[in-house]
């Protein structure tokens, strides 16, 4: 019903991070373009390409006298491979061992079935097939080398990036205004040849599968290969099998997601995942920044032992609880502490204390007194306050026990009774 | 002489069954008292306040509601509101169920309407929709506090986020038709 909240708090939590990380992006890689910084939030491969078409640039920049890059495309395919993606990478280096894989095992068996008979060109649908292959390949290496998202968004980015590196440019070779008029032209050029080679792969793909369909039938309708010429049949079976699982990895994927998913839901049910009360807790952190302090009832006036005591401020029964201690008095209290100190700790030693408290560290929590009595009470665990109990005092005003307080904002952040948010004003404004 | 035979007979009938039910009984105590060993902090603290609510809403209860554990088990409390007034629910004695989890008060308490009732924001298994029993709940909230509202939610259905969605339209198009067939439901199921 109010899952909302729950999500708008997880990206608040995420938050953070992800500007940090991108922060440091922007920083190392365009500091010469400071309102990218906003951009490159929000895609992780957009510094990638940046720092791709920069070397691009820089490519170009130093190989002046080259007007191709073809002569240089080694250095192009090497200044590439170093900024495409992990996974590009992995689908590159796969495709092509697979490629030549395939071309050994056609050889291979071309060679051994040379004088074998089939009633089916078998050799010939093999042969075909391995062509397409070993002409597919570049084509595919060279799209892997230019993501299509480079490609596709490349004019707004040439410019950009001819803006930055013209300034370099002149920065080094003042003297050279026509540099300028050539980058377009490449870039134009560079285009139309994106463009002629995604073509000619669409192309070479409807072939392929037409061949497919070519192979599927030859195949299965020829009689007496699987005897005559078993090496043939059987590879051109495993192609065929190949190309089927290729065909339903999309189908498996799918009914992976059908099947597994009421998995997860019935075994979040068992976890109780979903059951978690209202929006995340608070991180130990905050809730280690809320101040505690000891509680101390007015009726209760020990004025020897516990010097600290003395500066304790009785608010007048109008005012309710908040209590700032002023700096003079914080001082004048450290220095009495020092001066009784002594005293103090053996005092301290031999009075009795609260259940579960150590006596030696109730000393440093500043005390805390309420002018009326209803209200020293918390209302988590609805009982009154004891003398010396540990109290966490929030920003909006209101007091509960520490251990009470500090179990409900594990599960939740907000003030179980004004329902603010506990981290400070500025965190509720925020969330409102 | 037959008397006396069965006299005895049922004797030690009773003695083996008290043995019976000795040996039974003592290997599940044993074992919920290793359970609760471990959230023995929580589940005291969660009973003590179950106490303090018990004592303050007999001492000063709710108008229109009443409030009490269903028997030795102080988690189980079975509640009742009577219809307000002006409402097409008034004259009505509902019974509810409420549940109290060992976390409580830092989780809501499992209220359940065991009287049937023609409204938007109750299903025919008596669930409520209503926030504070799921995300907005607050531990400073307590059982009488939950009944107020339950009561408000009587008078002022919230058709806008409705459990049962056909009566949630009816109440938004046709109140009066709405009102009738509540009346009849609260004269039917809970007078």
């Amino acid at each position: 019903m109010q899952h909302s909240t729950s999500t708008e708090d997880l990206s608040l939590d995420f938050m953070p991070t992800n500007n940090s990380a991108s922060s440091s992006w922007s920083a190392s890689l365009n500091a010469h373009n400071p309102q990218r910084n906003s951009n490159s939030s929000s895609n992780s491969t957009i510094p990638h390409m940046i720092a791709a078409n920069a070397a691009n640039v820089a490519t170009r920049s130093t190989n002046q006298t080259s007007r191709t890059v073809r002569s240089h495309w080694v250095r192009y395919t090497s200044e590439n491979w170093r900024h495409i993606s992990r996974t590009s990478k992995l689908m590159l280096i796969f495709s092509i061992t697979s490629v030549i894989v395939q071309f050994c095992a056609v050889v291979v068996v071309l060679i051994i079935s040379r004088n074998q008979y089939c009633d089916k060109p078998l050799e010939m649908i093999l042969i075909v097939y391995i062509l397409r292959l070993i002409l597919s390949t570049p084509l595919s290496v060279y799209q892997h080398l230019n993501p299509t998202y480079r490609r596709r968004t490349s004019p707004p980015q040439n410019n950009l990036e001819m803006g930055s590196s013209t300034t370099q440019q002149q920065r080094h070779y003042p003297s050279q205004p026509h540099i300028q008029a050539n980058a377009p032209q490449r870039t134009a050029r560079h285009n139309t040849l994106a463009g002629w080679i995604d073509r000619a792969k669409s192309a070479l793909d409807l072939f392929s599968i037409l061949w497919f369909i070519i192979m599927n039938w030859l195949l299965f309708s020829s009689s007496t290969c699987s005897s005559t010429a078993p090496s043939l049949y059987y590879l051109t079976l495993i192609f065929i099998v190949f190309g089927y699982i290729i065909i339903t990895i999309p189908i498996i994927l799918c009914a992976a997601v059908i099947f597994c998913l009421p998995c997860v839901l019935v075994g979040m049910r068992v976890l109780r995942v979903g059951e978690v009360v209202g929006m995340g807790g608070a991180s130990t952190e905050d809730i280690k920044n809320i101040p505690v302090k000891r509680f101390r009832s007015r009726a209760a006036v020990v004025p020897v032992d516990n010097p600290i005591d003395d500066n304790s401020i009785t608010v007048a029964p109008s005012v309710p609880a908040p209590i700032v201690q002023p700096q003079h008095q914080q001082e004048t209290a450290t220095q009495l502490a020092t001066k009784v100190g002594i005293f103090t700790k053996f005092m301290m030693k031999t009075r009795p204390k609260g259940k579960d408290q150590q006596p030696q560290d109730i000393r440093f929590y500043e005390p805390f007194e309420i002018p009326n009595s209803e209200d020293a009470m918390c209302a988590i665990c609805l009982s009154a306050y004891e003398d010396d109990e540990l109290v966490c005092h929030l920003w909006c005003g209101h007091h509960f026990h520490k251990g009470c307080v500090h179990e409900w904002l594990g599960l939740n952040r907000l003030c179980p009774l004004c329902k603010r948010d506990v981290r400070g004003k500025d965190f509720d404004e925020q969330d409102n | 002489m037959s008397s006396s035979t069965t006299r005895g007979s049922s004797r030690s009938n009773t003695t083996e069954s008290l043995s019976n039910s000795t040996t039974e009984n003592a290997p599940p105590s044993s074992k919920t008292a290793t359970k609760k060993k471990d959230s023995s902090k929580s589940l005291s603290s969660s009973a003590k306040r179950i106490q303090k609510e018990l004592a303050e809403i007999s001492l000063d209860p709710p108008s229109n509601c009443s409030a009490g554990p269903k028997g030795d088990n102080l988690y189980d409390w079975v509640s009742t509101i009577a219809g307000p007034a002006g409402s097409p629910y008034a004259g009505g004695i509902f019974f509810l169920d409420v549940h109290f989890p060992q976390e409580y008060p830092f989780k809501p308490p499992k209220v359940v309407f065991r009287t049937r009732i023609y409204h938007c924001n109750i299903n025919s298994q008596g669930a409520i929709c209503l926030d504070i029993l799921k995300d907005n709940w607050s531990p400073a909230l307590t059982i009488s506090k939950v009944l107020l509202s339950i009561c408000s939610l009587l008078t002022d259905a919230n058709p806008h986020d409705p459990l049962v969605g056909s009566i949630a339209q009816q109440y938004l198009n046709d109140r009066e038709e709405h009102d009738r067939t509540a009346k009849e439901w609260t004269k039917r199921y809970a007078c």
